[in-house]
């Protein structure tokens, strides 16, 4: 006989279900973020020992079975070629003791395929013994569940795995499992024989409580962190300890695009400025599909007296403008932030500054090191473009402009050989028809701002080995922040022979109020951290633009305006890349949010509301319909309470009534609330029998002392004078006992 | 006024007979009840576990006089009424008062005397009279009786019949003493024997007085009713013959009263009907036989009725 005399337990097979759905969730992430492949292999495994344990199977017949099953499955896997013959279960002993030997001399890095595979079987056959032993022996798996929460929060947070549904169907599941147990124990702890009727008063609002709340988990608005994801700041605060500097938020090294974006509330530089104005750092020119690098080795070459000669602009095409500004670093990186067309540095610490010519990253200089100034000013001169609106437009389309400078032009419409040939397509499509280049890249611009595209810093993902970062963005996610608009913009310019850079930096900052002289001061902080496409118009120079949804950019009917950034307001939040799309661009009031609302958007609800009607109407339904199931739970929820706060109630109502028959009311309403506390009367049994139950239960002698008056206004029709007045405190008394 | 205590003149009653009485502090109480409620007791036990003690304790108590029949299967009625004998001095019969003209009558084994005798005894408990060739004479106030019953001889005994056990109010039982009351008892008995040196604590206009109050006690009518339901359910239980009489009924409410009136209330409450029932009600009932066979007790069917009627608790 295989399975022992015990009869199967229906109740122990669900038992089981729910914990091979729990082992399930440990296995999902395994598939996705490991090399394992034939998962399905180990789950049949699983399912399979499950199965044996549940039927209770010997361990004679038990063990076997596994083996044989593990045999079929490596013979499956790793020797599929010796079917019907035994010949690999040679080569499958010999790979068995090579591995033990590494295994022992802790060489895992050599372990073979096959034998982690029996590891895992072996680890698999250990966890089914184990939930066996939790849920049949101990019926108790909090522990686990525990783990397996924290397991896929974890991967949830550290790597790409993404666990929304997984930790939906956990929670359900666990407190499912969770309460079924609890159910058991109970019953077989005190020995309560079993009815259908613990079912329905156990499972139903268990169930029912489970599903509520995970229905409203899921419906209600969730809230953005209140402080930035921890992860990358740890790593770069990890980095940063190895690096000497904290660098978190603006990170030089584009090794790798893609992830959540990495910023905090810490405040980098307090600038005085005349107009709000991005701040650049530096500029990367060759994008590799992955990343951003400089072509070109890092030159440094000194800048006397301060004095900037890059400047991006033809300096004969316009009337410039002057401007001074102040800026103030904290924990400063050994880099400068400038405006465009910054002319000259100065600062009373340092004269000697220096600028990396392949990155135009400027600097201090002493002793051949790189500082940067706790103060420096800049004098900088920007184009008004106000002048001549229509100047801009007037730069045809033309690759003969770039016949001398064969070199620069290769170098700023460079792209990898890699690059996918729909992005190049999507760029033809977007340019064509617009004669002149302001056109056309404003044409490429504004398909950021009507494509459909979401601002998003944490579920962006690191493009996969044979991915190209751009591409991913454009066709399949559509979700990210500044580098993900920013390079897209680029790599579509390049594709079609414009001449662009990509340009790393500051947003202007949150505004802090104005000094004495009119200047506006501004905090520029970690989570300012941006980057912007620079577009070279041939005699005009570098002209910024501004792709990522939801930033005010340089954007104004007349042209692009740098260093004249509009005010962009700051959400509550103080989350600057949650800002609100400037209302100067006309195609973006027009466009009544594609699809998914962006990400600023729904954090400041009150304003994105009021002005999307339409995104209004769908939300007060959904606000009424979560406002209402919200107001149905509360209401149940003070039902089930209502023995702990409807004393309170009475003791209220009852403290301003002083008239005798108030006694009787109150009396009742005593004998209701010890009804619902559990200590109910019996129909049998008097009311003097009940009140000394009672009142040996509390230690008191109150409820006797009521109930003698009671009992005489019952049996005798006569209520003393004064009885309200004399049993008040022991009626307050005995409802605060019950409370 | 809200009362837990006793009635002060009871409490001294009782603490006068627990003078000489060790313990058995129920037994008195309900003797009292029942004096009280001009009902009479029966007593079943054995002998020798202070019965005539009580009642003569009782008796003394209260300033009555007291009698004591001992009942044979010899007794005839006049032993019990008394008899008119002719006095040739007077020329004229005389009649010499038997036994039961007292107030606390003691009735010695009332089921060892044949049924004629009992019917003499039980005709005075009812008609608080007797008669005596042809003239009827009144029978002094109070009149109380208990009688006591042996339950372990059957031999020659006439039990009584259920239309006589009626008549009386309670059935009790006296019971052993606990090991450490019957020590009490024997060194209070070694010197002497306290029943002698009792003084009455009330006289027996005091008791009348008392009697009448105790008429006056309050029963609600949701307690009526509530006695009315028991008896009702002893009546249906499915093991009973014969169930409790409306006269079960009445006696349950008097002896509700008197017990209330102990308690200091001039009100009852159904704590004193739950209290009382198995008292008044046990000896009126009658098992079927098959019931009895299977070790039912009449105690069994008055607790089932008051486990099956709800206490009225609302007016």
């Amino acid at each position: 006989m295989i399975i022992k005399g015990k009869t199967l337990n229906p109740g122990t097979f669900i038992l089981y279900v729910f914990g091979f759905l729990l082992l399930l969730e440990w296995m999902y992430p395994v598939e996705q973020l490991t090399d394992t492949g034939n998962i399905w292999v180990f789950v049949v495994f699983m399912m399979l020992s499950l199965v044996l344990s549940w039927l209770s199977v010997r361990p004679m017949v038990r063990f076997p079975i596994k083996i044989v099953y593990v045999l079929f499955a490596l013979q499956y896997l790793y020797f599929e070629s010796f079917l019907f013959s035994f010949e690999w279960l040679f080569l499958f002993a010999r790979d068995v003791a090579e591995n033990t030997v590494r295994l022992f001399s802790m060489q895992w890095v050599e372990l073979s395929d096959m034998f982690r595979s029996v590891l895992f079987f072996v680890l698999l056959g250990l966890m089914t013994y184990l939930m066996r032993y939790w849920l049949v022996e101990q019926r108790k798996i909090l522990g686990f569940y525990v783990m397996t929460i924290v397991f896929i929060t974890v991967l949830d947070t550290f790597t790409e795995y993404d666990a929304s549904a997984a930790i939906i169907r956990t929670l359900v599941l666990g407190f499912l499992l969770l309460g079924i147990l609890t159910l058991l124990r109970v019953t077989e702890k005190e020995k309560i024989p079993w009815r259908p009727e613990i079912l329905k008063y156990w499972l139903l609002p268990l169930a029912f409580l489970i599903t509520a709340s995970a229905f409203f988990a899921w419906l209600t608005p969730k809230a953005g962190p209140k402080w930035p994801d921890p992860v990358p700041y740890i790593e770069s605060f990890v980095d940063g300890l190895r690096n000497g500097t904290i660098g978190a938020g603006f990170d030089s090294d584009e090794t790798k695009l893609g992830g959540p974006f990495r910023g905090d509330d810490q405040v980098r530089y307090v600038t005085k400025t005349r107009l709000p104005h991005y701040w650049r750092v530096e500029t990367k020119d060759v994008y590799t599909g992955k990343s951003w690098r400089s072509s070109q080795e890092e030159t440094p070459v000194s800048l006397p007296d301060g004095e900037v000669f890059f400047f991006p602009f033809t300096r004969d095409y316009f009337t410039l403008k002057a401007y001074e500004a102040y800026v103030e670093t904290y924990n400063g990186a050994p880099f400068l932030i400038y405006p465009a067309g910054t002319l000259k540095i100065s600062s009373p610490e340092y004269n000697v500054f220096a600028a990396d010519m392949s990155t135009e990253r400027i600097y201090a200089n002493a002793d051949g090191k790189k500082y940067v100034p706790q103060r420096y000013g800049v004098f900088y001169a920007v184009p008004s473009f106000d002048a001549d609106p229509d100047l801009l437009k007037q730069v045809p389309v033309s690759r003969a402009a770039f016949s001398g400078e064969e070199d620069f032009y290769q170098r700023y419409t460079q792209l990898p050989g890699t690059l996918p040939s729909r992005v190049k397509k999507l760029a033809e499509e977007l340019t064509a028809g617009h004669t002149n280049l302001y056109d056309q890249v404003k044409a490429v611009e504004n398909y950021f701002h009507e494509g459909g595209f979401v601002y998003e810093q944490t579920n962006v993902p690191v493009p996969g080995r044979k991915e190209d970062y751009v591409d991913q963005f454009l066709f399949e996610t559509k979700m990210g922040y500044c580098d993900n608009f920013s390079t897209a913009m680029v790599v579509l310019l390049r594709s079609v022979g414009i001449p662009s850079r990509w340009v790393k930096g500051y947003t202007e900052g949150r505004y802090r109020g104005v000094d004495g002289e009119g200047y506006e001061i501004r905090e520029i902080t970690n989570n300012h951290a941006h980057s912007w496409p620079e577009v070279y118009f041939p005699g005009v120079g570098w002209v910024p633009f501004e792709p990522t949804v939801g930033y005010g950019g340089f954007g104004s009917q007349n042209g692009d305006l740098p260093g004249a950034a509009p005010e962009v307001p700051e959400s509550p939040a103080e989350q600057p890349e949650m800002t609100e799309p400037d209302g100067n661009e006309p195609a973006e009031e027009q466009e009544p949010e594609d699809g998914a609302p962006e990400n600023g958007q729904e954090e400041s609800a009150d304003e994105a509301v009021s002005e999307h009607p339409q995104g209004r109407a769908k939300n007060i339904h959904l606000l009424l319909a979560a406002a209402s199931g919200f107001a149905g739970l509360l209401a149940s929820g003070f039902y089930v309470t209502r023995k702990k706060w409807l004393p309170y109630y009475y003791l209220h109502r009852f403290r301003g009534r002083n008239e005798n028959e108030a006694f009787l009311e109150a009396y009742r309403v005593l004998l209701k609330q010890l009804e619902r506390r559990g200590i109910k009367r019996r129909p049998e049994q008097t009311l003097g029998d009940y009140a000394q139950t009672v009142d040996k239960k509390f230690s008191t002698a109150d409820m006797s002392m009521m109930t003698k008056h009671y009992e005489q206004y019952l049996y005798k029709g006569v209520l003393e004078e004064d009885s309200w007045r004399t049993l008040k405190e022991a009626w307050e008394r005995l409802m605060k006992t019950l409370a | 006024m809200i009362h837990n205590e006793y009635n002060p003149i009871i409490m001294n009653i009782i603490q006068n007979i627990e003078k000489v009485m060790v313990g058995k502090r129920t037994v008195a109480e309900l003797s009292i009840a029942a004096l009280l409620a001009e009902g009479h007791v029966l007593l079943e036990d054995v002998p020798g576990v202070g019965k005539t003690m009580m009642v003569r304790a009782l008796a003394k108590s209260v300033g009555a006089k007291f009698k004591r029949i001992q009942f044979t299967p010899d007794l005839l009625p006049s032993d019990v009424t008394g008899v008119s004998v002719y006095n040739p001095k007077e020329m004229e019969f005389e009649f010499r008062p038997g036994p039961i003209m007292g107030n606390i009558i003691l009735a010695d084994e009332i089921n060892r005397t044949s049924p004629k005798t009992q019917a003499a005894l039980l005709e005075g408990m009812e008609e608080k009279s007797i008669t005596v060739d042809g003239i009827t004479y009144p029978l002094e106030k109070p009149f109380f009786v208990m009688a006591t019953q042996n339950p372990i001889e059957y031999e020659g005994t006439y039990p009584l019949p259920e239309a006589q056990l009626d008549r009386f109010l309670l059935k009790m039982k006296m019971g052993y003493p606990t090991p450490d009351e019957e020590m009490e008892v024997l060194s209070r008995v070694r010197l002497s024997n306290p029943i002698e040196d009792l003084q009455p604590v009330i006289t027996l206009d005091e008791l009348r007085d008392l009697q009448k109050k105790v008429k006056r006690t309050i029963v609600d009518d949701s307690l009526k009713r509530y006695i009315v339901d028991l008896a009702n359910a002893t009546r249906n239980d499915r093991d009973v013959y014969l169930g409790a009489s409306p006269r079960g009924s009445i006696a349950l409410m008097k002896a509700a009263q008197a017990y209330a009136f102990m308690k200091g209330r001039d009100f009852c409450l159904p704590d004193d009907i739950q209290y009382l029932a198995p008292y008044v009600f046990s000896h009126r009932i009658i098992l079927k036989s098959e019931a009895k066979y299977r070790g039912l007790t009449e105690e069994e069917i008055v607790r089932r009725a008051l486990h099956a009627v709800p206490v009225p608790v609302k007016r």
